[in-house]
């Protein structure tokens, strides 16, 4: 098995944690508490089950980060992190209605040259 | 797309206190983020290649409990903590071209410490990548 699937898999589910933890923002964005302390806030935001999800994700991906470099060069590997730059704002328009300009459009592009670059070196 | 931004609120304008203290957490994030890549890589290379088959179980068990791997993680962690403390402070528009440091000494630690062969095909493409995040900060204020 090629070893760049754990650095795609955990690239993946940082991107479906970050879409998690955006879900959950919103929805406690719905659900105001000003009146309750900070930690008593921290404590509903990380048990908020959208955020805690993303959360558990986030450990998955870093043990996947972590059998990706037991098998592949930092300096290979590492860049394959900016695809998150590309695809978390792609997610973002298709899930959220977010804007996407020229620019970022541009600069996604340019980015994925990049990585194609890196996938060939 | 319709944007659903309300013009008023398109952008805040920060104070200097504010970016000087986004600038002191995003200095400390790439440096805390590339200490924990590092720290993680040393340690995947002590313990070996993962190999999928029998015994995965084991190996997966021997690098939760290692304590260099403990270390990265944590480091992981702060860096992650220090990158949302920073965007509390600064727009992405600064902190994304200013994060593209982080492939650059990545690079070299990489190259200087794991005599990693950097060729001019995977320096480029790191270049580009870089570039590809400046181009994207231009107008990302405007969200």
């Amino acid at each position: 098995m090629n070893p760049l699937v754990y650095a795609v898999a955990s690239i993946s589910l940082i991107l479906v944690s970050q879409i998690l933890f955006k879900k959950g923002v919103l929805y406690l964005e719905l659900r105001p508490d000003s009146s309750a302390g900070l930690l008593l806030r921290l404590w509903r935001m990380v048990f908020q089950k959208h955020i805690f999800s993303g959360l558990s994700l986030n450990v998955v991906a870093a043990g996947c980060w972590l059998l990706a470099l037991s098998h592949l060069e930092l300096s290979f590997v590492f860049p394959f992190l900016s695809l998150n730059y590309i695809l978390i704002p792609v997610f973002s328009t298709i899930l959220f209605h977010e804007q996407l300009s020229n620019y970022r459009l541009l600069g996604i592009g340019v980015i994925c040259t990049g990585i194609f670059l890196i996938a060939l070196s | 797309m319709i944007s659903k931004t309300n013009p008023k609120r398109s952008y805040r304008v920060r104070s200097r206190a504010d970016i000087t203290l986004g600038l002191l957490y995003l200095g400390v994030d790439i440096l805390v983020s590339v200490a924990a890549q590092l720290v993680l890589k040393n340690a995947m290379l002590r313990l070996g290649a993962f190999d999928a088959g029998a015994g995965w179980l084991n190996y997966v068990a021997t690098m939760a409990l290692d304590v260099e791997v403990i270390g990265g993680l944590s480091l992981y962690g702060s860096g992650m903590i220090l990158w949302i403390l920073c965007l509390s402070k600064l727009d992405l528009s600064l902190a994304y071209p200013i994060g593209t440091l982080q492939y650059i000494l990545i690079f070299v630690g990489a190259w200087w410490l794991f005599d990693e062969q950097i060729s001019p095909l995977r320096l480029t493409g790191m270049l580009v990548i870089c570039l590809g995040a400046f181009i994207m900060s231009v107008d990302l204020h405007k969200k």
